[in-house]
C-alpha cells in the first residue's frame, strides 16, 4: 500500500511539474513550422511581384476588400482595388522597376498576425530613360486567412530629405 | 479503494490546473486595461506636440526596434529615436498633431496594430507655418500590463 502510495504520489508530482515547465514557455512569437511561409524569401516575392510594373502579379499577397494601404503616394488607399488601380496608374510610366529587400529585413509573428518591416533598395528606369534610385521603407501587416499569409496592410514610405 | 480513488482525484485536478496554466500562455492571456483606441492614438500625439520627446518615452518599448520616421531612414531603438527627434525639434515653436478621423485599431489579444493619417499644423522657429498631413502605422505589445510602441512609421506622401 505505502508503495502504491508513493508512486500515485510521484505521478501527482511529475505532471504538476510538466505542466508548471509548460505555463512558463515563452509567448507564441517564435517562427512556428506553419510560419515557414512567410520569411525573408517571401518578403521578396512580394516586391517581386511589384516589379513585374503589373499589380496583378501582387494581388495574390493582398487581402482584397477595404483595407487601409500607404504607398509613397498618394495620402492613401482604402481597399486593395483602389490601391491596384493607382499604382497600376503610376506604374505605366516605367520601363523597368527593380525592388530589393535589405537586409535589415525582420518578420515578427504573433499567431496568425504577423508584422514585417525592411528597408528596400529601388532602381528603375522611367519611359523617358530616366534612372530612379532610392531606400523606400516598408512595413506589412500580414494576417493568415485559410492557411495563407496576406497582406492586410503596408506603408511603404521614401524618407523626407 | 476509497484512498485509490481520492489520489486520482488530486492526480486529475493537478494536471487539469497544470493544463489550463499552460494554455493560457503569456501571449493569450487575458489583457489588463483597456487597449489602445482612437483616444489613445491621441495622447500619443499630444506628447509628440510639446516638442519634449521624453513625453512621449513611456509609450514606447525600450530596447531594439525599428522605427521609421519622416526623416531620416530609420531608427533602431527608442533611443535613438528620441535623440534623433530632439534634433529635429529644435527647430520648432509649436505644433498640433490630430488623429483624423479614419483611425482604426485592429486588437489581436497582446499585439494591437493601428493606422490613421494625421494633421500636422507647426511653426518653427523661423515663424514658417507647415502644415501637412501624416500617415501612421504603428504597432503596440502588451508588456508587463502595458501597450507599449515596438514599431511605427510615420511618413509623408511625397508630393
Amino acid at each position: 500500500m505505502r508503495k502504491r502510495f508513493v508512486s500515485l504520489l510521484s505521478c501527482v508530482f511529475l505532471l504538476g511539474s510538466l505542466g508548471l515547465a509548460q505555463s512558463n514557455k515563452p509567448a507564441p512569437k517564435k517562427m512556428a513550422p506553419s510560419d515557414s511561409a512567410l520569411d525573408r524569401a517571401m518578403l521578396q516575392t512580394v516586391l517581386d511581384g511589384w516589379s513585374t510594373l503589373d499589380p496583378a502579379d501582387a494581388a495574390k499577397f493582398y487581402a482584397h476588400g477595404p483595407g487601409t494601404f500607404f504607398d509613397v503616394s498618394p495620402l492613401k488607399y482604402s481597399s486593395w482595388e483602389e490601391y491596384e488601380a493607382g499604382v497600376r496608374k503610376v506604374l505605366v510610366d516605367y520601363q523597368s522597376i527593380k525592388f530589393t529587400l535589405n537586409d535589415d529585413a525582420a518578420v515578427h509573428f504573433h499567431g496568425d498576425v504577423a508584422w514585417a518591416t525592411s528597408t528596400i533598395k529601388e532602381d528603375a528606369v522611367r519611359k523617358d530613360g530616366k534612372r530612379e534610385m532610392a531606400t523606400l521603407r516598408w512595413t506589412a501587416i500580414w494576417e493568415k486567412r485559410d492557411g495563407k499569409w496576406l497582406i492586410v496592410h503596408d506603408h511603404t514610405s521614401e524618407p523626407l530629405q | 479503494m476509497l484512498k485509490r480513488c481520492l489520489l486520482w482525484i488530486a492526480v486529475s485536478a493537478l494536471s487539469l490546473s497544470a493544463f489550463a496554466q499552460s494554455a493560457m500562455s503569456p501571449g493569450k492571456k487575458e489583457s489588463h486595461g483597456a487597449a489602445p483606441d482612437k483616444a489613445y492614438m491621441q495622447k500619443i500625439w499630444d506628447a509628440w506636440a510639446t516638442l519634449d520627446a521624453a513625453n512621449a518615452a513611456p509609450y514606447y518599448a525600450d530596447g531594439p526596434n525599428t522605427f521609421f520616421d519622416v526623416a531620416p531612414l530609420k531608427y533602431g531603438s527608442w533611443t535613438e529615436y528620441a535623440e534623433g527627434v530632439k534634433n529635429v525639434l529644435a527647430n520648432y515653436q509649436r505644433a498640433t498633431l490630430t488623429v483624423n478621423d479614419d483611425a482604426v485599431v485592429h486588437p489581436h489579444g497582446d499585439l494591437v496594430w493601428g493606422t490613421a493619417t494625421i494633421k500636422e499644423d507647426a511653426v518653427l522657429k523661423s515663424g514658417k507655418r507647415e502644415m501637412a498631413t501624416f500617415r501612421w502605422t504603428v504597432i503596440w505589445e502588451k508588456r508587463n500590463g502595458k501597450w507599449l510602441i515596438v514599431h511605427d512609421h510615420t511618413s509623408e506622401a511625397l508630393q
